[in-house]
């Protein structure tokens, strides 16, 4: 019985190319960048439509825009978002709304293991385009540097919990090595009396007279205002299970060395006991260790010259 | 020796000159902030708690950001153009630190992979898989052949002729017979690889403490929490309105009464463990008696 159920349940690829595309899918220990979905809402003002549409663009190549119209309340039910979290295997979402209750609402979202860990509604106050910008563009897949400024980001939970929602989404692939030249885009959450604004800026490496460059910035947008809105966080267990860590990709610990203040090592070193017959101490030239049948001949001389004396 | 000092003392002044001019003719790269910005090199961010100037903010709003996204960015590249740099094909790379903001994860962490009953018995008695050839000398066309599939060696299902064993009933089709033994072998392996699949697909108690629980979760918690205490739920009040569930494990109340009895006390053990053996054709679950046995 137990084997009739389970050949129901089980999802296999009919195609190698299928096995492949679902062994992508799975749970890895590295995992992946993550995919932002820029969904529309039922209705959206145009500030709205242009400003996932921008978002999206910094966000390339790992973004996916939805072009038609989804009439969804992500507050109120999270079952179509997780539809489409699953179907793009996305797992960070941008929902762009406006009612006369909220008008030019953002939500800003991520799922773990295909359900909601945490959304955060923000409201546009102002909204300047990309396009609005006539300045030369980055190139689309950079790095980009992110820029927190206010204290509230380390002081308030929900604040605090929007900055790593906010890294999460825009920080890129993780990379090892970075390329000095590449880093040209910077993007900035300032907090101020309550109101949070995006900023994003190329940069212009200038000469300094030293091997450190003098940065120069140059605004290319998009820019927003925004305001908090609701917000939905996820609970300290279910965080918990989020944030667990692998085993295997933690640093195995080194038995005997330990790194001080200063950051040199220290260490133990447990060394076998010396041999002393083998110890090198004064050379002298009586002391010198000679073939046998050169010592009987020096010997010999020196009965030698004893005799004469 | 006295010139040369004056030479080497010049050429110190010269420096420290022109160093001063170069300073002069750039701007500086020098960031001052009150409280020293936190910095995750690996993710390439910085996060300044530090007031910024907010006279006339509301009108030279865009400026005073940019001034203190500049300030943010020379801190951040400060450190980065510190870290180890690795030059390859007119590309200079720099090495970043691991990132330390902790991130959540996509999806759980991938547990490894239930071993097979096969595999369970196999690891239990110790036994190693051996490589095993992939092909075999074929007796009749004295060549070697694959193992296994296609043109395989000591292929017995082109024999056009087959021996009708001496107990064999001399009238069944001995053809039909083999073929049946192999479909039978077949549809046998591979009930027994769904029943490894159904196995590992099995999932465990789902008693997770989550913050919005489910009918079914609220459910399994109470009835787990009943039994979870030393007489196993035996003495446990009543809540009200409350429905135990129906299967609430086996009760063997029989066997318990009849190990008690004096006369079963007092046999031999050799004679126990014979009863004992006769209860297991009637199907009586034995262990809850050996239990007893070593008990008395």
């Amino acid at each position: 019985m137990a084997a009739k159920s389970a050949s129901k349940d089980i999802k296999r690829a009919k195609t190698h190319k299928g096995r492949r595309f679902l062994e992508a899918r799975e749970p890895k220990l590295v995992e992946n960048t993550k995919t932002t979905m820029f969904i529309r809402g039922g209705r959206t003002s145009e500030k709205v439509t242009q400003a996932l549409k921008d978002l999206c663009m910094l966000k390339k190549p790992h973004s996916v825009l939805f072009r038609r119209k989804n009439v969804l309340r992500p507050f109120e039910d999270e079952t179509s978002l997780e539809f489409f979290s699953k179907k793009n295997d996305a797992s960070t979402f941008v929902f762009g709304s406006h009612s006369k209750k909220r008008p030019h609402n953002l939500v800003f979202g991520r799922f773990f293991d295909g359900h909601i860990l945490d959304m955060v509604e923000l409201g546009i106050e102002k909204f300047a385009s990309l396009q609005e910008f006539k300045t030369e563009k980055c190139a689309a897949g950079t790095k980009p540097c992110l820029v927190f400024v206010g204290e509230v980001f380390d002081s308030d939970p929900e604040y605090a919990r929007l900055k790593n929602l906010l890294i999460d989404m825009f920080r890129g692939p993780n990379a090892e090595n970075v390329r000095l030249q590449g880093l040209e885009h910077v993007i900035q959450f300032t907090e101020l009396d309550g109101k949070i604004f995006l900023r994003s800026y190329r940069i212009q490496l200038k000469k300094s007279g030293t091997r450190t460059p003098r940065v120069e910035l140059e605004e290319i947008g998009p820019s927003l205002d925004l305001v908090k809105r609701r917000v939905k966080l996820a609970s300290d267990d279910l965080w918990k299970r989020a944030v667990k860590k692998p085993k295997t990709l933690k640093p195995k610990k080194t038995k005997n060395v330990s790194h001080d203040s200063f950051g040199s090592k220290l260490a133990n070193i447990h060394m076998q006991r010396q041999d002393y017959s083998k110890l090198q101490t004064r050379k002298m030239k009586g002391l010198k260790r000679k073939p046998d049948h050169q010592k009987d001949n020096s010997r010999a001389k020196k009965q030698r010259t004893a005799k004469r004396r | 020796m006295a010139a040369n000092i004056e030479s080497e003392e010049a050429t110190t002044i010269n420096d420290v000159i022109s160093a001063a001019k170069t300073r002069e003719k750039y701007k500086p790269i020098e960031v001052n902030k009150q409280i020293e910005p936190e910095t995750d090199l690996g993710n390439l961010l910085i996060a300044d708690i530090n007031l910024f100037e907010r006279k006339n903010f509301k009108k030279e709003k865009d400026e005073i950001l940019k001034k203190v996204a500049r300030d943010n960015t020379q801190f951040l590249f400060n450190a980065i153009w510190k870290l180890p740099i690795e030059k390859s094909e007119h590309v200079v790379l720099v090495k970043l630190p691991e990132a330390s903001t902790v991130l959540p994860r996509e999806k759980p962490i991938p547990k490894p992979k239930p071993l097979t009953k096969w595999q369970e018995f196999a690891k239990r008695k110790g036994i190693r898989k051996q490589k095993r050839g992939r092909k075999l000398w074929d007796e009749t066309s004295q060549t070697w052949k694959p193992r296994w599939g296609f043109k395989r060696a000591n292929d017995n299902t082109n024999e056009w002729l087959i021996e009708v064993p001496g107990n064999a009933d001399p009238y069944e089709d001995q053809f039909l017979k083999r073929e049946q033994e192999k479909k039978e072998r077949v549809a046998k392996n591979d009930f027994q690889r769904l029943k490894n699949i159904g196995r590992s697909q099995k999932k465990g108690s789902e008693l997770t403490p989550t913050q919005k629980p489910t009918r079914n979760q609220v459910k399994a918690t109470i009835n787990a929490a009943r039994v979870s205490n030393a007489s196993m739920g035996k003495f446990t009040p009543k809540l009200q309105n409350e429905t135990q569930p129906k299967k609430s494990g086996k009760k063997r109340k029989v066997l318990l009464a009849f190990t008690h009895c004096r006369r079963w006390q007092s046999t031999s053990k050799m004679l126990r463990l014979t009863v004992l053996y006769r209860c297991k054709q009637f199907q009586l679950h034995l262990s809850i008696l050996f239990i007893q046995e070593f008990y008395i």
